[in-house]
């Protein structure tokens, strides 16, 4: 497949142009072996392939971040390039199987797709980060332990339940280390100084309101 | 901790509810969870109170009428959901369910809180269970949303985010999310563009909506509503959104507040990579942000500098001339900062922005050796100084030895990143040893000689028990394979196969096959080398590379009794690999009497005494055990007809194992068997010649047609195949044929010299081609004007190259006598193609092809103009030009083809997306066109486009037969 930029020709086709013709002159097996049946499907998928093939810019990026249990339960995903809920769902599956079976001492990446997802283990929670073949997979590490990092000092040693009950607490904070898969901030304290900044904000607000919005926002 | 909908008719005077609920949230958390998650009592304390827990889950006093009373508790405060796990907890209460069952009915009961729905999911034992609870969150989310119901709307959305983790379809939800960002309060707005990012993607329409909001959001003065909007518009932003936000965010470039700054810096980035064009307008703002002190804001500045550069050249040289001392500077403050207690990460400052200015150095030094001098010294200071015992240095050093690689660096530097690489090399972290490797095949280009020194280093991790680690080795290895080391390699590879893991075998096979082929000097070591494989590895060996050891085998006169011996051997050990026994199947067949009489044998073999029965033996072993696949069986009952004329003593014993085989169940077999045994009884007197041994199979002609088949299509290969059965030249059809053109197999056993079994077979369309061919060339082909069908059915005949025939006919020779002369081969072919005879050859000079009007409808017309390079004739350049014939400009224009699979197709970009109303804008596109039958077939393509009028999805597809001949 050759993609450029959004503009994508389908594989070298089996097409019907040919095929079509062969099949209404003689039908034989032996021409039958060569018949090139056109695949529709493939027209079909092709604006799929086309508006994917912008992740296969060469842009180096982090592509989306999930959270798995040891379990293979989905704790947080998070999607910088455009993946379809089908294809989501997908991917959680082939990830999950690919890592949640790897030993305890191998290395932290694996090859999958032509992308790299390189994923760290924190107790029973697995951090998985997609990006691409040429980027830097140790510092991916690192941005992985500094996520880690300021969601132990927000949620005070944080634990898998925490991310499960508050998992738009998780989110908010992902949402100021990383923007459009590009690291964001490497200082934890200017995270954790924005967070608390906007969770005050709600909290203000939330006193503002009346008794019933009160009651609903503490119930979030 | 108020419960929300509070039924007050249900609550009995008693006991306060605190502790019941909390009762009622253990019974929620199933026993596993407690093991793993110590901190269960959190939950509890969250909840208020610290109550008993029984090992079983339940209260320590668990009669019916407690329980009861319990759950009355619990149902005043807590959700269904969880109600009903309970129920089902406490088997014996059958009141619990009695209750659970009211409180279904119960139309107050919807209203759960985030954390209650949660818990109630996490309760659900099976995913039947599991699905029921969403569903009715689901219905109930629903209905408030079609009530409109405000006050919930948020909690609602947060459910959705939940449900929408655990893959549950939420798009009913969507326009909430746009409801809430719309609201004036930040709380609202937050959970609302929330919402935004996680249930929607950029593909869904909803999202056009929310381009107004965000505008809006990005003009408000709180920094923090803006940053939300920021992080949005980065993360999920569209084309469209792109184009219509970006002056805002360029304007928000420019603010003070730095939380702001790099937002809109990323958010920036996001907008080049959905529309490069805009890249210039954000030129100036990203090099005064690398100007800024403030380390998120650098970070985000120099990313989008990087990604600056990678869109527009003007961009990188704006850069290299504006910021590279800047650009020094920075990355020698903070490589030589103290201590800095914010950034610090195992004693070294903010390995983030080091790693992204190394990172837009390795830009602006590509190719600029102006650039990479200056650089040179800061390089070498950061490559040498960096402690390299943690994560965070290593990181740093990779990064650096990536840039120091990628740009033109002084050769001392080069060194230093190469040792560092070998540090890396032999480092005991897998994960260095990883990117160890993978950076040795970047270096490999630039430096092969020192990537050697790590051979025995690299061959190890082939070995290792990491996948990854081994994948990487594996392609390194074969980068770093030569004439000289080919031996050693090899031979440490293919004793690894031997232990390898099950499922490494099939990439490990696949490249000693691919080293082997590529650097075989001498045919013996080759043939050793893939018998070897194929006894290991054969079941992993692909079709065209067992193929291909055939065809060398057949062009080897000297070595085929070694081969067929060899083999003989190798298959008493290994008769389980099938590529191995298709193999000796086929030598058994063709050279079967070399075995028994020992000819041609060379001074290394032991000597091995076989008997004409043993190979009919193996023949026999073959057909009765590969019971599954009918293409060993159909080649051995070929292998044994060919074997009943060369051992008179055994025919008797095939044609019983012949006739057995007359009433398989395989179609094929039965065919083949029946036809077999006709020939065996009938047609005594035609059988020798007609099993003649195979005349040499054309090597070059056969290397040819592989490449191009594999090129044009991976997948077609094996169908691909029986086009070689009908040519005059031989391939490997005998043993090579998926089972549909058993026919064909003993027609062109024999179609150079016997006419005759030609003529009982019953396709004309063979006799068209191979008699015709043959004896009459200027007859019976004479509708030679060249139509698509007609062309296509005959190329299939034609030889794959003209001046492949005499070639072949000399090599013919030693063997059967040849009837056609290769100048009738020409003829025939020019003929047949229906082209002038000059048309096709090579290096002719260029003809001009007129330019067509390959597509028009009412509302788009498609020009294309052709040109071709004159010394290759197959590739052809087509400019096709887009003309918008409607009164409504077009965007997102997006054309699509699709070839025949004989024709590779290359698409380069088109020169916009946008095409303007009634012919007033155009929009070329390149696209390269490399036909491998060029001269035999003549090109078609199918079209399609795509684009929006008015937002509209529009799609229009035609097929284009007009191409002027000779393309």
């Amino acid at each position: 497949m050759v993609v450029h930029k959004g503009h994508i020709t389908f594989r070298p086709l089996r097409s019907r142009i040919i095929a079509a013709v062969k099949s209404s002159t003689h039908q034989h097996k032996f021409l039958a072996g060569i018949e090139i049946s056109f695949e529709v499907s493939d027209l079909l998928a092709g604006r799929a392939i086309g508006k994917r093939g912008e992740r296969n810019s060469r842009s180096k990026m982090i592509h989306f971040v999930i959270l798995i249990s040891r379990q293979g339960k989905v704790r947080l995903t998070k999607w910088y390039s455009p993946y379809q809920q089908k294809e989501r769902s997908t991917v959680i599956r082939e990830l999950s199987g690919l890592i949640l079976t790897r030993g305890p001492k191998l290395c932290n990446f694996v090859e999958w797709k032509g992308y790299k997802v390189v994923y760290r283990r924190y107790a029973s929670l697995y951090f998985c980060m997609c990006i691409d073949p040429d980027d830097n997979e140790l510092e991916i590490l690192e941005i992985i332990h500094h996520f880690v990092e300021i969601l132990d000092r927000y949620f005070g040693s944080v634990c898998e339940l925490d991310l499960i009950f508050n998992f738009h607490k998780a989110y908010y904070i992902l949402d100021e280390i990383l923007i459009a898969g590009e690291l964001q901030e490497s200082s934890k304290k200017a995270v954790a100084r924005l967070i608390a900044a906007q969770d005050s904000l709600v909290e203000t607000a939330k006193e503002e309101a009346g008794s019933i919005s009160n009651m609903i926002s503490q119930s979030i | 901790m108020i419960p929300d909908r509070p039924v007050r008719s249900c609550r009995p005077a008693g006991p306060a509810p605190e502790p019941c609920r909390s009762t009622a949230c253990v019974f929620a958390i199933p026993p596993t969870e407690k093991r793993e998650t110590p901190r269960h009592n959190k939950i509890a304390r969250w909840l208020g109170s610290n109550p008993p827990i029984s090992p079983h889950g339940l209260p320590p006093s668990s009669d019916r009428d407690s329980l009861a009373q319990i759950s009355i508790f619990a149902l005043a405060s807590s959700p269904f959901g969880d109600l009903a796990s309970l129920a089902r907890s406490g088997a014996q209460g059958r009141a619990l369910e009695d209750l659970a069952a009211a409180l279904a009915m119960n139309p107050f009961s919807s209203g759960t809180r985030l954390r209650d729905m949660i818990r109630a999911i996490r309760a659900c034992k099976t995913a039947a269970e599991e699905r029921a609870v969403v569903r009715k969150e689901c219905a109930a989310i629903r209905s408030a949303i079609s009530e409109n119901d405000q006050d919930y709307r948020h909690r609602n959305i947060a459910k959705l985010m939940f449900i929408h983790m655990l893959g549950y379809p939420t798009h009913f939800g969507q326009m909430e999310c746009l409801k809430l960002i719309a609201a004036s309060g930040f709380p609202e707005k937050r959970i609302g563009y929330l919402g935004l990012m996680l249930l929607l993607d950029e593909r869904q329409e909803v999202l056009m909506l929310v381009t107004n909001s965000l505008k809006q959001d990005l003009n408000l003065s709180n920094q923090y509503i803006v940053g939300l909007a920021l992080c949005a518009l980065g993360n999920i932003c569209s084309a469209e959104m792109a184009r219509d936000l970006a002056p805002e965010v360029e304007r928000l470039l420019l603010t003070r507040d730095p939380n702001i700054k790099k937002k809109a810096a990323l958010c920036s980035i996001r907008i080049i990579r959905k529309v490069p064009d805009l890249a210039e307008n954000f030129l100036s703002p990203a090099a005064s942000l690398l100007k800024e002190k403030h380390h998120g804001v650098l970070i985000a500045g120099v990313q989008l500098c990087t990604d600056l550069c990678k869109v527009s050249a003007d961009a990188s040289n704006y850069l290299r001339k504006n910021c590279t001392e800047g650009l020094v500077r920075l990355l020698r403050d903070v490589s030589n900062s103290p201590y800095a207690p914010e950034y610090d990460i195992a004693g070294i400052t903010d390995p983030f922005l080091h790693i992204r200015l190394l990172r837009l150095m390795r830009m602006l030094g590509q190719g600029d050796s102006d650039t990479s001098e200056y650089i040179n010294d800061i390089l070498a200071q950061v490559a040498s100084k960096t402690e390299s015992n943690k994560n965070a240095g290593n990181a740093i050093l990779y990064e650096c030895v990536e840039t120091i690689m990628g740009i033109e660096a002084t050769s001392g530097l080069r060194v230093l990143a190469i040792n560092i690489l070998g540090r890396f090399l032999s480092n005991r972290d897998n994960n260095i040893r990883y990117v160890a490797l993978n950076m040795l095949m970047k270096a490999v280009a630039v430096d092969s000689q020192a990537v050697q020194r790590h051979r025995t280093t690299i061959l190890e991790c082939v070995k290792d028990s990491d996948a990854s680690i081994r994948k990487r080795a594996l392609e390194l290895v074969f980068l770093l394979v030569n004439d000289t080391n080919v031996k050693p390699l090899t031979k440490e590879l293919i004793d690894y196969l031997e232990v390898s893991d099950q499922d490494f075998k099939g990439d490990l096979t696949a490249k000693i096959c691919l080293i082997v082929e590529k650097f075989s000097q001498e045919k013996k070591w080759y043939i050793d080398q893939m018998f070897k494989v194929l006894s290991l590895g054969g079941n992993f060996v692909k079709d065209d590379v067992w193929h291909a050891l055939i065809v060398a085998i057949s062009n080897a006169p000297d070595l085929q009794g070694y081969s067929v011996r060899s083999l003989y051997k190798a298959f008493q050990t290994s008769s389980e690999q099938v590529c191995l026994v298709r193999v000796t199947v086929w030598c058994i067949g063709e050279y079967g009497e070399m075995l028994v009489n020992n000819v041609g044998v060379l001074e290394v073999e032991e000597p091995m005494t076989v008997t004409e029965s043993d190979a009919v033996d193996v023949l026999e072993a073959c057909l009765t055990r590969y019971s599954s696949d009918i293409a060993t069986r159909s080649m051995s009952l070929i292998a044994l007809l060919k074997l009943s004329s060369r051992f008179p003593p055994t025919s008797e014993r095939i044609k019983d194992i012949i006739t057995v085989h007359k009433g398989s169940v395989a179609l094929e077999l039965q065919q083949r068997a029946i036809e077999f045994n006709s020939i065996i009884q009938r047609h005594q007197n035609i059988k020798s010649s007609l099993v003649e041994r195979m005349p040499v199979l054309d090597e070059s002609a056969y290397i040819g047609k592989r490449t191009s088949s594999s090129q044009a299509n991976i997948v077609a290969d094996k169908s691909s195949q029986p086009s070689s059965t009908a040519t005059t030249l031989k391939f490997p059809n005998g043993v090579a044929k998926p089972p549909a053109a058993p026919l064909v197999d003993l027609l062109d056993l024999s179609a150079d010299d016997t006419p005759v079994p030609s003529s009982t077979s019953n396709d004309f369309l063979h006799d068209l081609l191979g008699i015709g061919l043959t004896n009459s060339p200027s007859s019976g082909t004479a509708p030679s004007g060249g139509t698509d069908i007609l062309m296509d059915l005959l190329s299939i005949g034609t030889p794959v190259q003209n001046d492949t025939a005499p070639k072949v006919v000399s090599s013919n020779q030693g063997f059967a006598p040849t009837t056609k002369p290769a100048p009738t081969t020409s003829q025939v072919m020019d003929l047949l193609d229906g082209l002038p005879s000059n048309g096709s050859l090579p290096g002719s000079q260029t003809p001009v092809y007129p330019s067509i009007t390959a597509f028009e409808s009412s509302t788009l017309r498609i020009m294309f103009s052709f040109t071709k390079q004159p010394e290759k004739p197959h590739v052809t350049e087509i400019h096709v030009t887009f003309v918008n014939l409607s009164s409504e400009a077009y965007t997102d224009f997006v054309f699509q083809a699709a070839v025949p699979k004989f024709v590779q197709l290359h698409l380069d970009p088109a020169s916009s997306n946008q095409l303007a109303a009634s012919g007033n804008g155009t929009i070329t596109q390149t696209l390269t066109v490399t036909n491998s039958q060029h001269g035999q077939k003549a090109l078609a393509m199918r079209v399609r486009m795509v684009y929006k009028v008015n937002n509209q999805d529009k799609s229009e597809q035609g097929q284009i037969n007009n191409f002027p001949p000779g393309l």
